[in-house]
């Protein structure tokens, strides 16, 4: 008897574990799908369940001239600052993971800070900053601020694969004559090239999303798709931006589907090289 | 810094007919974190010769190594190689090769790429490294393998890998870092075979690193023995077996007894456990360079034993265990009328029937077999 209640408490504890993750889900999903369907929406006005099908606020995109201008601004910051991530972000995860560094704790922390200050904080230090050095509205202040944004991915990712890199072969590469910046190149990059192309990932990811960082640091007239998708919202309430917002969402989902292949098969390679030594 | 401490051997002479000594360390100590690795070493390696280092797990022998290759920098002491300061070189710039212990393989190159790795770097011309690679892979006998993965190789074809790679920059001098321990006893006496053929071949100095006293033996032209940081002595095998000079060396090298004396030695003669014996001539003229010996040591295939001997020191004795080896046997045996033990280990003729457990038996030694230990 006092088995079945056991299994019973099991059977009620897995089931609200069900529950919760079912409404997780369903509330990360719901926004996504709704705006979705709206962008299919046969009328300009805002009803859900939209009452027909139409293809017709995807051609308006097209004939909003903001949009083109800005989305091609947000991929040239969004590969700038990805590559400024990138690059910064692997030669530090190496410094903290291999380097004696002074005051390791405190660099990491400040890198990784950006996580938790609220993007609209971070945004507002940005722009005083840039504004006092004279950088306001351009370009290179704008893919810095993302870089800074992207980097804790980056460097999360990266560091993680270089905790669990054999110290000996760095080791040996220097023995047989190679110098640190060699030894980076050809024996510690080729170990954590899927954890590199992920963290890129994710920075160009966090990048071509970002908004609220950006809204304070450009000059009115430029715009990335994020802020011109925002201005367009103010002014008119139809599906158009419903429509932009999907082809974002698949952009995105692409990109993350991407990243993720490419961990999977990075740790599927991993493991068969694992087993293989194992078995001698 | 002066040169060594107390433990440093004597060793220090210049080296002769103008040929630098490989390497040679000069007072070297190294702590981590307070804890003292090498506590004043001083080592003089000969040009061409298969040195050991040798001597239990923790005494500094890694350390040493990583010392020589640049990988640690020495607290203090000064360090030569070829005849030319390298105390403060990085190790990219040190005509050194280390065979890590775990052999640490490019994973992501295959056996040709790893062995050539050192040359590109060297940007020796595609055709040479080619034709070298090909020459390394046939000493080590990997001909066969050159395309595949180290994670597709055995044990034993790695550590060859290893082996290749490092032999590829031509090093004056290759360290190795225990790199038969992870192999099984099998492959581990193969290997050891090879090694040596294959340092007769290139004549390169090796300066190898191990705990195990057999293979110490067995390959080195010199041995140094080290313990916590020091080392006690430096020699050939024989020398070291033969001749060593602390408790330690002797029984860390090879099995023996060890007889301590109850009073220095007068007139040649000893007491061993309340009975008289006589002393070995070195010490009885006073143990070797220092005040009177205060322990023997007696190897265990130095003790005789029979119903007849002949040799000057005798003493009747009862058996307490017997121990087959196989090519002999091992009897540890307590002598009448006091506390000292003594293991003999006689050869098997195999016609004998062993003495069982409680028989009584005469032992007995040449008393120059027993070498007086300094301490
Ligand atoms: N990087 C290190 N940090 C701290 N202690 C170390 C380090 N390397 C070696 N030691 C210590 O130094 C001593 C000698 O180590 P090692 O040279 O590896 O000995 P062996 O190779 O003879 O076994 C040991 O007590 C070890 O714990
Ligand atoms: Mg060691």
């Amino acid at each position: 008897m006092a088995s079945s209640s056991t299994f019973r408490a099991a059977r009620v504890r897995r089931l609200i574990l069900h529950v919760i993750t079912a409404l997780c889900v369903f509330f990360v999903l719901a926004p996504l799908v709704v705006v979705i369907l709206n962008s299919f929406s046969s009328v300009s006005y805002n009803k859900f369940p939209p009452p027909g099908f139409s293809l017709k606020w995807y051609e308006n995109i097209f004939q909003v001239p903001e949009f083109g201008n800005s989305a091609v601004y947000s991929l040239v910051l969004a590969a700038l600052s990805t590559v400024l991530a990138t690059v910064i972000g692997a030669m530090a995860s190496y410094a903290f993971v291999r380097g004696r560094l002074f005051a390791k704790g405190l660099i990491s922390g400040a890198i990784l800070a950006s996580l938790v200050v609220p993007k609209i904080v971070l945004g507002v230090g940005l722009f005083v900053f840039f504004a006092k050095i004279g950088g306001y509205g351009q370009l290179w202040s704008v893919v810095v601020s993302h870089a800074v944004i992207s980097l804790p991915f980056v460097v999360t990712l990266v560091s993680a694969a270089m905790v669990g890199l054999d110290r000996s072969l760095e080791e040996a590469s220097r023995d047989l004559g190679a110098s640190p910046f060699t030894t980076f190149r050809q024996i510690v990059l080729p170990q954590i090239r899927v954890s590199i192309t992920v963290g890129a990932l994710f920075a160009f990811i966090v990048s071509f999303d970002q908004l609220e960082s950006t809204i304070f640091l450009l000059k009115p007239g430029t715009e990335t798709l994020p802020i011109a998708l925002f201005n367009y919202t103010i002014k008119h309430q139809d599906p158009t931006v419903a429509a932009l917002s999907s082809l974002m969402i698949l952009f995105s989902v692409a990109l993350v589907i991407v990243a993720a292949v490419l961990l999977k098969r990075g740790n599927a390679m991993e493991a068969l090289r694992r087993t293989q030594e194992s078995q001698k | 810094m002066s040169d060594q401490g107390q433990a440093g051997p004597p060793h220090a002479e210049p080296s002769q007919a103008g040929v630098p000594h490989a390497v040679e360390i000069r007072g070297v100590r190294k702590a981590f974190q307070g804890a003292v690795a090498l506590d004043g070493v001083s080592i003089d390696v000969p040009d061409g010769s298969f040195f050991s280092l040798l001597g239990p797990s923790g005494c500094g022998k890694s350390t040493l190594l990583r010392v020589i290759s640049g990988f640690e920098s020495p607290d203090a002491g000064t360090l030569h190689i070829a005849g030319r300061d390298m105390t403060d070189t990085p190790p990219n710039r040190r005509p050194t090769a280390m065979v890590f212990q775990r052999w640490a393989l490019f994973p992501h190159m295959n056996v040709r790429d790893n062995v050539a790795y050192g040359l590109r770097l060297r940007k020796t011309g595609k055709q040479r490294i080619r034709a070298r690679v090909d020459e390394l892979l046939a000493l080590v006998g990997l001909e066969e393998h050159s395309a595949k993965r180290p994670s597709q190789l055995s044990g034993g074809q790695q550590q060859r890998v290893a082996l290749a790679r490092a032999l590829a920059i031509e090093p004056r001098v290759l360290l190795l870092d225990e790199p038969l321990a992870s192999l099984d006893l099998k492959l581990r006496l193969q290997m050891q075979l090879e090694l040596k053929r294959i340092q007769r071949e290139v004549g390169t100095t090796f300066v190898f690193v191990t705990h195990d006293q057999g293979e110490a033996m067995t390959m080195s032209d010199a041995i140094a023995v080290m313990k916590d940081g020091r080392v006690q002595q430096i020699g050939s095998p024989q020398e070291i077996y033969d001749e060593p000079r602390s408790a330690f060396v002797a029984d860390f090298i090879g099995d023996t007894n060890l007889l301590e004396l109850d009073e220095p030695v007068r007139d040649g003669r000893m007491t061993v456990g309340g009975r008289t014996f006589a002393a070995p001539d070195r010490a009885a003229a006073g143990g070797e360079g220092d005040g009177g010996c205060k322990a023997l040591s007696l190897r265990y295939e130095r003790v005789r034993v029979g119903e007849e001997l002949d040799c000057a020191n005798v003493a009747d004795a009862a058996v307490e265990e017997v121990v087959f080896f196989g090519g002999s046997i091992r009897y540890r045996v307590r002598l009448d009328g006091n506390a000292q033990e003594l293991v003999a280990e006689v050869p098997r003729t195999g016609v004998e029937t062993p003495y069982p457990i409680g028989a009584r038996i005469r032992v007995g030694w040449d008393p120059n077999a027993a070498i007086a230990l300094a301490s």
